[in-house]
């Protein structure tokens, strides 16, 4: 078990990169959290030996994708209010992406951040995710047109 | 996407929130180190009961035999016997671990063959909620720490991936036969999974890594319809050297329609020019070096999709072209 230093450490060095992939994926930031919370706490429990920061996170990512997938899947939760309500943007253009990504499918959102925000290649969302590459490429280009869609009929 | 980039990275917990968190985590994690024996008595009584049970069953199994038969009795009475112990299995020398690294010597029988797997399962996910999907059928590990928990996405009949050493990826039937031998200096094999793919074949996956962001990943597949390759005569529709990003706005639309984004080169025409044409200058993300992305089309027909990260040209020419 580590002791407090240890795990303020674990948290600071992942809690931002695990809480927006859980809030692309909920949408919820009370959900989103509790995802984290369970995705570090699951880390504390089973202890896995992780050779570097690099492998802890993806190793914290893909439990938190898990239990994104969980909740979604046992309580429908999905966002009451717009996003940018709990976190306003900056200006039009993100405010803008930001929604037209909150209105795809939570599954569809999840594929669209980690491969626009967090930098995933395919074979690496289908790693995180359990999907197959097929489907990961099939999601993405879907989603792009939505996006394309939805970014045109918002300006 | 920028904007999606810049809206997420102004996203950050507050200090309160951290706080919260990291107490929730300190009070969860003190109160699962109080263990209490109840539970454990309840699970004893419930599994002796269970066992009872059982026994009961089993020798009245004869006579129930003889009357209507019980579809899911029927397949229960067929399936293998479960055992808790991953060494027990006949497959458990192919498992990762610091005790099953030897190389089996024999011919080796496929990962997944085992039709239970070793560990108990938990469904988590089943037909996803927007229909997409429906026809992509896996069964793979979705919990890194120990593959006890599988997902399915799309309900089809259930089949199970497999970590394996770097020796047993090798050991695969043809699959195998396309793992690189050697590997640029600092790069050690982090991961190995394999699992049926389907069509009736498999896929093996494979990642090195140099201990920091540098990173080869290989998926190895053989699909029914190989992707269509690439003319390496035309540089232009393969060549990331030849256009600036971001390519979303400078790339002309055939191009990108042509599969520059993830070409796929036929064996026979893959040479360390081809290879160092697809090394994205500048662009090794957090790693130093290149960031590479093709396919390479071997004449058997496996496919080798390659995600590398932090090479230069001639080191991913010597990885690919061994």
């Amino acid at each position: 078990m580590p002791d407090r230093e240890d795990l303020e450490g674990l948290v600071l060095r992942n809690e931002n990169i695990l809480y927006r992939a859980a809030l692309a994926c909920l949408g919820d930031p009370e959900e989103a959290r509790d995802a984290v919370q369970d995705a570090f706490l699951r880390l504390l429990e089973k202890a896995p030996a992780l050779e570097s920061p690099e492998h802890e996170r993806a190793w914290l990512l893909k439990v938190t994708i898990n239990r994104c997938k969980d909740r979604l899947r046992f309580w429908r939760r999905h966002p009451t209010a717009p996003l940018t309500e709990s976190y306003p943007a900056a200006g039009p253009e993100e405010a803008s992406a930001a929604q037209a990504v909150a209105a795809l499918p939570p599954k569809d959102r999840l594929v669209v951040h980690l491969f626009y925000y967090q930098g995933c290649s395919v074979a690496e969302i289908a790693a995180l995710t359990g999907a197959r590459a097929g489907t990961v490429r099939s999601r993405l280009s879907r989603a792009r047109q939505k996006l394309r869609h939805l970014l045109e009929e918002s300006t | 996407m920028n904007a999606y980039q810049r809206y997420m990275e102004s996203i950050r917990l507050t200090p309160e929130e951290r706080d919260a968190l990291r107490s929730a985590l300190e009070a969860r994690s003190a109160a699962r180190r109080k263990p209490s024996h109840l539970p454990r008595l309840a699970a004893c009584a419930c599994g002796l009961a269970l066992l009872a049970g059982l026994g009961v069953g089993l020798s009245q199994a004869p006579e129930e035999s003889a009357a209507a038969p019980d579809p899911v009795q029927g397949a229960v009475s067929g399936a293998p016997v479960l055992t808790l112990d991953p060494k027990a299995t006949p497959d458990a020398r192919l498992y990762a671990g610091p005790d099953t690294l030897e190389t089996p010597a024999e011919a080796v029988p496929l990962p997944w063959s085992t039709p239970v797997p070793s560990e108990p399962v938990t469904v988590i996910e089943a037909h996803p909620e927007d229909g997409s999907g429906s026809t992509d059928a896996s069964l793979v590990p979705a919990d890194p720490e120990g593959g006890s928990i599988f997902m399915v996405d799309g309900g089809a009949a259930p089949s199970a991936a497999a970590d394996l050493t770097l020796e047993a990826c090798r050991a695969l039937p043809r699959l195998g036969a396309h793992v690189p031998e050697t590997l640029p200096e600092g790069f050690s094999f982090a991961s190995g999974t394999s699992g049926p793919d389907q069509e009736g074949g498999s896929w093996l996956t494979l990642l090195w890594s140099d201990g920091a962001l540098g990173e080869v990943f290989l998926s190895l597949t053989q699909p029914e319809t190989p992707p269509e390759p690439m003319d390496v005569s035309d540089p232009a529709a393969y060549d990331v050297r030849l256009y600036e990003r971001p390519w979303s706005e400078r790339l002309p639309e055939a191009v990108r329609a042509g599969g520059f984004a993830d070409p796929v080169f036929r064996w026979e025409d893959l040479t360390e020019e081809v290879v160092a044409a697809r090394g994205l200058p500048g662009d090794g993300g957090d790693a130093g070096g290149l960031r590479f992305t093709f396919r390479v089309l071997y004449p058997d027909g496996v496919v080798a999709a390659y995600r590398i990260k932090g090479l230069t040209r001639s080191e991913a020419a010597a990885l690919v072209l061994g």
